[in-house]
């Protein structure tokens, strides 16, 4: 099987080779975290072949890899490679606004965390987690003020946005790189999305009306 | 061929201790997944006491250092996690359907003589409850 690796810089152009096999939506400026986003969302169906690369630390620059096969192009495989600026200025403030101050402040914390976080067991925070709870904010700028969002890290990586609903119960949503999941304690409710059915995912959680899921 | 020798089960009345890293608490309150594992980790209150456990804890997280702290404890007697998860299967048609049971082995390893496991794993469902109710109950412990 061929092996594709592409590396992709918030301030480099992609290269004329890699335009072709990129999706229209995706434009040449659109470069770093967004360019991967469109890309993993759209381009190819990348999401639900998604696995992290054991071989992550190999590469200290990157904050993130993801592995893909079956895409688009026949017969490759590929490796994306997600550079530690990868959430630009302009991501990281839309993040910001999404989770608040506070939200976002413990975002960073979360960030600290290495293997073995969880007495041994315990994955580190995978970027594309992030740039999975990125992608909300393409539906929703804001999380409701009137919920106070907790973080957490599970222990394969992903990220746990906790709150209580308007009646005192606990929801749970979990962005992990390929899926979201959502825990609902006053419907005793569990389910899993993929990544492209965010709008799905946010209305499970009763963060959005029906009406623009 | 010691590998398979069935390791002892707990018995009922122990009581068992879950350490809470810092990733795991927040504003007050503990992650609902704090439970959600496979052969969760647990330690027996009767062979390492809360001081020895705690310090075993933090023994864990820091050396060498995991970028975490260690922020509380949850603590739970064996019978009354295996009846709190018999309440639930009775709740959960799946969960019932697959006569989902759980049970506490010891699992001592050589620097942690009071390891025990929750077998065969606690369900997202399952930790998300336990941990609710542990928290009703006073059984989650957040350290200064």
């Amino acid at each position: 099987m061929q092996t594709l690796e592409l590396v992709l810089e918030p301030t480099q152009d992609l290269k004329e080779d890699w335009q072709s096999v990129l999706s229209s939506d995706v434009q040449p400026q659109d470069v770093g975290a967004i360019q991967v986003r469109n890309f993993l969302d759209s381009s190819f169906n990348l999401n639900r072949n998604y696995r992290s690369l054991s071989s992550f630390n190999a590469y200290p620059q990157a904050i993130g890899i993801a592995q893909f096969s079956n895409c688009a192009i026949p017969s490759t495989s590929g490796i994306i490679f997600l550079k530690a600026s990868t959430l630009d200025d302009s991501s990281s403030e839309r993040l910001r606004l999404f989770l608040g101050q506070k939200a976002f402040d413990r975002l960073t914390e979360l960030k600290r965390a290495k293997a073995g976080w969880n007495l041994g067991e315990g994955q580190p925070l995978n970027p594309l987690s992030v740039v999975s709870c990125l992608n909300l904010t393409g539906i929703l700028s804001r999380f409701p003020s009137h919920f106070e969002v907790r973080l957490y890290l599970s222990e394969e990586g992903g990220l746990n946005l906790v709150w209580e609903n308007s009646r005192g119960f606990t929801v749970m949503l979990r962005c992990t790189p390929t899926s979201y999941l959502v825990l609902d304690q006053e419907t005793g409710s569990e389910q899993e999305f993929a990544s492209e059915d965010r709008e799905l995912a946010l209305f499970s959680a009763g963060l959005i009306s029906s009406s623009l899921a | 061929m010691t590998e398979n020798v069935p390791r002892p089960r707990c018995n009922n009345e122990e009581d068992l201790i879950r350490a809470i890293p810092s990733p795991r608490y927040c504003n007050g309150r503990v992650s609902p997944d704090l439970f959600k594992s496979k052969a969760v980790s647990v330690n027996r209150l009767l062979i390492t006491d809360l001081k020895t456990s705690l310090e075993i804890f933090r023994s864990a997280l820091e050396k060498p250092a995991k970028g975490v702290s260690l922020s509380g404890y949850a603590t739970v007697q064996t019978g009354e996690l295996i009846k709190f998860v018999a309440d639930f299967v009775k709740t959960n048609s799946d969960l019932r359907k697959r006569g989902f049971t759980v049970w506490v082995e010891a699992a001592p390893t050589e620097s942690n003589q009071g390891h025990a496991e929750i077998m065969p794993n606690i369900t997202e469902a399952i930790s998300f409850n336990l941990v609710t109710y542990l928290e009703k109950e006073g059984k989650i412990v957040i350290l200064n």
